[in-house]
């Protein structure tokens, strides 16, 4: 005789792999004094740019994780930049996760008090879902990609703390309203910050400097 | 893309849960902004065969994952005295 169905309460969250090894990297690198920040955007929005002045100008100790599907070459960047660099490429593959950062961290050996930043794959979509154990998600959005991508891409504005707008020297030549896209942010993340910037002429980057601090 | 991994976490979690009974069916809760498709997870969880059935409820404004119940069956002999 078949016994009857019963019910178990379970309320329990489903953590994935991915969050759990995520904490991990983030206890990693609390131990050492380094926080990490995720560079999110499409590709072509200026993250390595950003990165390779900042490293030059900003007087922070920084070094850098890049993530791309194939090349070392932004990796070499940031070498001739001035910091040290470990390059992952992640193949077909669309995203950095936890693991891979895991892996990362020990090769980049990051000293006490400096600041890893990790660059992600250029994508708008997947890199949201993926926690690295970064202290903050900076997404870097420029002006030739359109003011309502806010509106678009809403998973990985609502993941910023940090919005970039990048290559505010080229506004001129592009259809691009600042005060849509920054209404456009506040609808989908009310929270997030916006800084505007140039890493041609470096307007806005002294804001961007101070932020990181 | 990871949702095959969640399913196999969802699996894991109910088989601990439920201890020695036979799962029937596993009640999980998606929150509509946690970035699951859940038409994808529900794929998965057909591809795994555990012979359990995932319900799916969606709850609008949070991005949670989580299961909410379980509904087993005892598969010990049910013996008269």
């Amino acid at each position: 005789m078949k016994a009857a169905v019963r019910t178990i309460s379970v309320e329990a969250a489903v953590l994935g792999k991915n969050s759990a090894l995520a904490e991990g990297n983030r206890a990693w690198l609390a131990e050492r004094g380094v926080s990490a920040l995720n560079l999110v955007s499409s590709p072509g929005s200026g993250k390595t740019t950003l990165l390779e002045r900042t490293i030059r100008e900003s007087g922070r100790a920084i070094c850098v994780i890049e993530g791309d599907q194939a090349t070392s070459r932004d990796a070499d960047r940031i070498r001739a930049a001035g910091a040290a660099a470990v390059q992952i490429n992640t193949g077909a593959g669309c995203h950095l996760d936890a693991a891979m950062i895991a892996r990362a961290l020990p090769a980049l050996d990051p000293p006490r008090g400096s600041l890893v930043m990790i660059e992600n794959v250029g994508n708008l979509v997947c890199p949201a879902m993926f926690d690295l154990g970064e202290r903050a998600k900076v997404l870097v959005a420029s002006v030739t990609e359109g003011d309502d991508k806010p509106l678009k891409y809403p998973h990985m504005f609502r993941a910023a703390t940090l919005v970039v707008l990048s290559k505010i020297d080229l506004l001129p030549y592009v259809p691009f309203d600042r005060a849509r896209f920054e209404a456009c942010v506040a609808e989908v993340n009310p929270q997030a910050q916006i800084l505007a910037v140039s890493s041609t002429t470096g307007a806005g980057l002294a804001a961007w400097y101070a932020w990181l601090a | 893309m990871h949702e095959l991994g969640i399913a196999m976490e969802i699996a894991e979690l109910a088989a601990e849960r439920a201890g020695d009974a036979q799962i029937c069916r596993v009640v999980v809760e998606i929150g509509t902004l946690a970035a699951v498709v859940p038409d994808a997870l529900a794929f998965a969880w057909e591809c795994m065969e555990t012979g359990a059935e995932l319900e799916i409820v969606a709850i609008a404004n949070t991005d949670d994952l989580r299961i909410r119940q379980l509904e087993v069956r005892d598969v010990r002999d049910v013996r008269l005295l």
